[in-house]
């Protein structure tokens, strides 16, 4: 640790606080301004603590970026379309995550408190940043799946009723879909806000 | 007036139905699969005592006039080819375009030795498999899923629900746009749902329910169990030691703990965002976002871990017959 009056300033000047976890996220990718930067790098450098912590959220973005990459369909409907694009482009960085899944998503918020649930689950989730922007993209991304399931499928009742129209199994199973549509349409439009 | 009425459906060219029964054997061998290809009909197939494999078929065709739909059931056929490890089904539909008042469907209906390994692949139809303990694949789309008391299954269904009965070994679940349905299910248990509810009751093994966009429920379970979900509600009952793990995951859902009060346990949970309700004797803690709970009662009894994101936690003492403490 160093001495007082030098780079890292005197004893006094050193936060007692840990820093939070979105802090140290922002630290790591670099999303602090300067002088909060310098702050961080004070307090890390006399606790253990918060540098163990930072070491995990280093390893778990790791770990995710050696996952596949689900990338969002463009091909989708209006409404979900135009909610996705008027986020600002950092959004897209983490709907580009990869699907997140609670258990490992929270690895960040277990590490004060050492959990086995948090490793059982790190193998299978991406994202390391516990965020509403990330929450936001990784449901985005959850109803863009779900409608382009929706799309997939009416098309396939419309080959499937091309090629054998009185079929009684093929038009319930259309009618069906189209019904799960508009509920689709509507569960987005309000999830959106519109 | 019957002469009027007959004259009138003849005029409006309302369809008329045509039927056609086939029935077909093949031989069958240990270690032999029974294959079947089919779309446009449900699929049942039944294991049991025998040495052949049976197949009964109904063809129902639809034509604006009886010579049309009778020559349209004539043209459909189930072919039953066998191989050396295969018996292979395999519906033939006629390659024409058909009128717009002309349609076809075919139900299968297959005997099968109960050692035989079962392939199923239907669109357009429900599959129901039963007393099959060699093991099987199931694939659908646009109908429902049943197996029962059967062994060693993987099901991959998309747009219907799937059930699963008294059945055991490595069964797998995947399904999409539909609710799945557990009980009686032991060994090891995978379901990955997604777009419906997810309900476990008398499960047993190891247990992993993954599931999105929907609720999942587990009541009387015994063994490892865990719960992965995200945009759903999560409701997991504690009963009794047989219960030796509870892992719960939730994003963007409340997750619903409840306890027999007599049941021992110990739980750890965290939860980012979303807050912790207990009537019962545990310790809440919080950190910023973050809150903590952990507790031991008793002796013994299930580990139960919790984690969540953007997900309240509810423990309460909530038994079976649903009258209980709510915090």
């Amino acid at each position: 640790m160093q001495s007082e009056g030098t780079k890292f300033g005197s004893k006094e000047e050193l936060t007692n606080e840990h820093h939070t976890d979105e802090t140290l996220s922002a630290y790591i990718d670099r999303d602090l301004d300067p002088e909060r930067v310098e702050e961080v790098d004070r307090h890390l450098h006399g606790c253990a603590e918060c540098r163990e912590v930072l070491d995990q959220l280093q390893a778990i973005r790791h770990a995710a970026g050696n996952l596949e990459q689900v990338e969002p369909s463009s091909a989708t409907w209006y409404a979900v379309k135009r909610r996705v694009s008027s986020r600002p482009v950092r959004f897209w960085r983490w709907a580009g995550a990869g699907i997140a899944v609670a258990a490992a998503v929270l690895v960040s918020v277990l590490l004060r408190k050492p959990s086995p649930t948090a490793a059982k689950y790190s193998a299978v989730t991406a994202s390391g940043a516990l965020s509403s922007e990330a929450a936001e993209a990784g449901m985005a991304s959850e109803y863009e799946e779900y409608a382009r399931g929706i799309e997939e499928a009416m098309e396939e009742c419309e080959a499937a009723l091309a090629e054998n129209p009185q079929s009684s199994r093929v038009r319930l199973a259309y009618l069906t879909i189209r019904s799960n549509r508009s509920a689709a349409l509507d569960r987005t439009a309000s999830w959106s806000g519109e | 007036m019957n002469t009027a009425i007959f004259a009138f459906v003849l005029a409006a060219g309302i369809p008329v139905t045509g039927v056609r029964e086939l029935h077909r054997e093949a031989p069958w061998r240990p270690g032999m699969t029974v294959k079947v290809m089919h779309r446009f009909g449900d699929v049942f197939v039944r294991g049991g005592a025998y040495a052949k494999v049976f197949l009964d078929v109904v063809v129902r065709s639809t034509a604006s006039s009886e010579q049309a739909a009778a020559a349209m059931a004539g043209a459909i056929d189930v072919s039953l080819k066998v191989t050396d490890d295969t018996v292979l089904v395999t519906t033939l539909y006629p390659d024409s375009d058909l009128g717009q008042d002309q349609g076809y469907e075919a139900h299968l209906e297959l005997k099968v030795p109960r050692n035989a390994g079962v392939v199923v692949r239907n669109s357009f139809g429900n599959v129901v498999v039963a007393d099959v303990a060699a093991g099987g694949v199931i694939q659908n789309r646009f109908g429902d899923v049943e197996i029962a008391q059967c062994r060693d299954f993987e099901v991959a269904n998309r747009f219907g629900n799937v059930r699963v009965l008294r059945s055991s070994g490595a069964v797998s679940v995947d399904n999409r746009f539909g609710d799945v349905f557990l009980d009686s299910v032991s060994s090891q248990v995978r379901v990955e749902n997604r777009y419906g509810d997810v309900h476990g009751e008398d499960l047993d093994g190891r247990v992993f329910l993954s599931n999105r966009l929907g609720a999942t429920n587990c009541r009387h379970c015994a063994g490892s169990l865990a719960l992965v979900s995200r945009g759903g509600e999560v409701s997991a009952w504690v009963e009794d030691a047989g219960l030796t793990d509870l892992d719960v995951a939730s994003e963007l859902g409340r997750v619903h703990l409840n306890f027999d009060r007599l049941v021992p346990f110990r739980l750890e949970g965290a939860t980012h965002a979303g807050k912790i309700h207990s009537l019962l004797p545990l310790t809440i803690e919080e950190s910023g976002q973050q809150r903590f709970v952990s507790g031991v009662l008793g002796r013994g009894g299930p580990t139960i871990r919790l984690s969540g994101a953007w997900a309240d936690f509810i423990i309460q003492h909530q038994p079976a017959d649903g009258k209980g403490d709510k915090p």
